[in-house]
């Protein structure tokens, strides 16, 4: 059984969203509405990690380090200006496409398992990490004339 | 938040039909909450006399002697805690920014702090102050709004409240009397009470 390896993967990856979302908001603050919902959507990531934390203790230790590598790969330093927002918010959706499909596996899992209480979460966190892609692409298609045509 | 743009495909796979959706968001505290440093919660609106900016209001001379100038709503109960009366001069600032305006004693809740938004700076000289301004109330919101909608967080934020200067001309404060803002029971002897007067008169004859 490798339900752990998931838990585990999607609990750093949710960790790692939220540190991601907190670095880029503090490096675009002028752009406000970017600091904002970072930091909301930061908290969210928290709280579906903290979610997660009682399962990953109940089915077990099994390491994976995807996620870290991925965040290194990612985050390891901001961008400036028009284009460097939109590449930094491009990195934000990749490691939340890793989350939602992470979401969707621990969800297969979980209603395999009849865990109740875990599909409970999934239910409630998955719906929420979609609308986080789904503002990063709204924003960053708002962004993207602009960046790719008109800034020099 | 409310969330993103749905995509064509979305929207026709709920087969809208011409019917209009209201979508439930969860709830969100406010960004900022009153705490010990900015103990108000701070909220802007409108008065009736006035349009945005006033930038059409202000010249029209009733709208205009309604309303003239900036004033801060505090209840009885804050106003005896912080030492204020109608017509002094207090300022409310939060963490971004400040404002200086003379305070209304009216029935608003406790622990809120009520300004109108139309008070800028078109038809103001630049004071000395070392920021240059003090009298707008967007000067104190949070910079936020909603991502889909754009609908900003004007209403919500928490600020602290101080006196400046004592009521200098024993006047009230020039805030509407026929509103929202009007002063508490006790106080309205001290306060020109809005009135059309003769210059909101009008006749109007037809068919000669």
């Amino acid at each position: 059984m490798h339900i752990a390896n998931y838990l585990q993967y999607l609990t750093k990856a949710e960790t790692n969203l939220a540190e991601g979302f907190r670095k880029i908001g503090e490096a675009h603050a002028a752009e406000s509405d970017i600091f904002y919902t970072t930091d909301t959507l930061a908290k969210q990531c928290e709280a579906h990690a903290e979610k997660l934390t009682p399962f990953c203790k109940e089915y077990g230790k099994e390491g994976t380090t995807e996620p870290d590598r991925l965040y290194h790969e990612l985050f390891v330093e901001t961008r400036s200006g028009g284009l460097g927002l939109l590449r930094d918010m491009q990195d934000l959706y990749l490691m939340a496409s890793a989350c939602d499909i992470a979401w969707t596996m621990v969800g297969q899992a979980a209603q395999g398992a009849h865990d109740m209480e875990l599909l409970k979460v999934v239910n409630t966190c998955e719906g929420q990490t979609t609308i986080q892609l789904k503002w990063l692409r709204t924003r960053m298609k708002e962004a993207a004339p602009q960046a790719l045509l008109v800034a020099s | 938040m409310t969330g993103a743009a749905s995509t064509e495909m979305e929207h026709r796979a709920i087969a809208p039909n011409g019917r209009a959706f209201l979508k439930a968001s969860s709830y969100l505290l406010p960004r900022e909450t009153p705490g010990e440093e900015y103990p108000f919660r701070y909220t802007t609106g409108r008065t009736i006399y006035h349009f945005h900016t006033r930038t059409k209001t202000a010249r029209a001379p009733q709208l205009h002697n309604a309303a003239p100038e900036m004033w801060v709503e505090i209840c009885p109960s804050d106003a005896t805690k912080l030492g204020v009366e109608e017509g002094d001069t207090v300022r409310v600032e939060s963490p971004r920014g400040r404002l200086e305006a003379k305070a209304r004693i009216s029935n608003i809740r406790e622990g809120v702090v009520f300004d109108p938004f139309h008070y800028g700076y078109f038809d103001q000289e630049r004071d000395d102050s070392s920021d240059g301004y003090a009298r707008a109330a967007n000067e104190l919101t949070i910079t936020q709004w909603d991502p889909v909608s754009k609908q900003p967080v004007f209403k919500v934020a928490a600020v602290k409240v101080t006196k400046v200067v004592d009521n200098a001309d024993g006047q009230g404060t020039r805030a509407p009397t026929t509103t929202a803002s009007a002063p508490v029971d006790g106080i309205d002897g001290l306060v020109l009470q809005t009135a059309g007067g003769s210059e909101a008169e009008a006749t109007e004859k037809i068919g000669g």
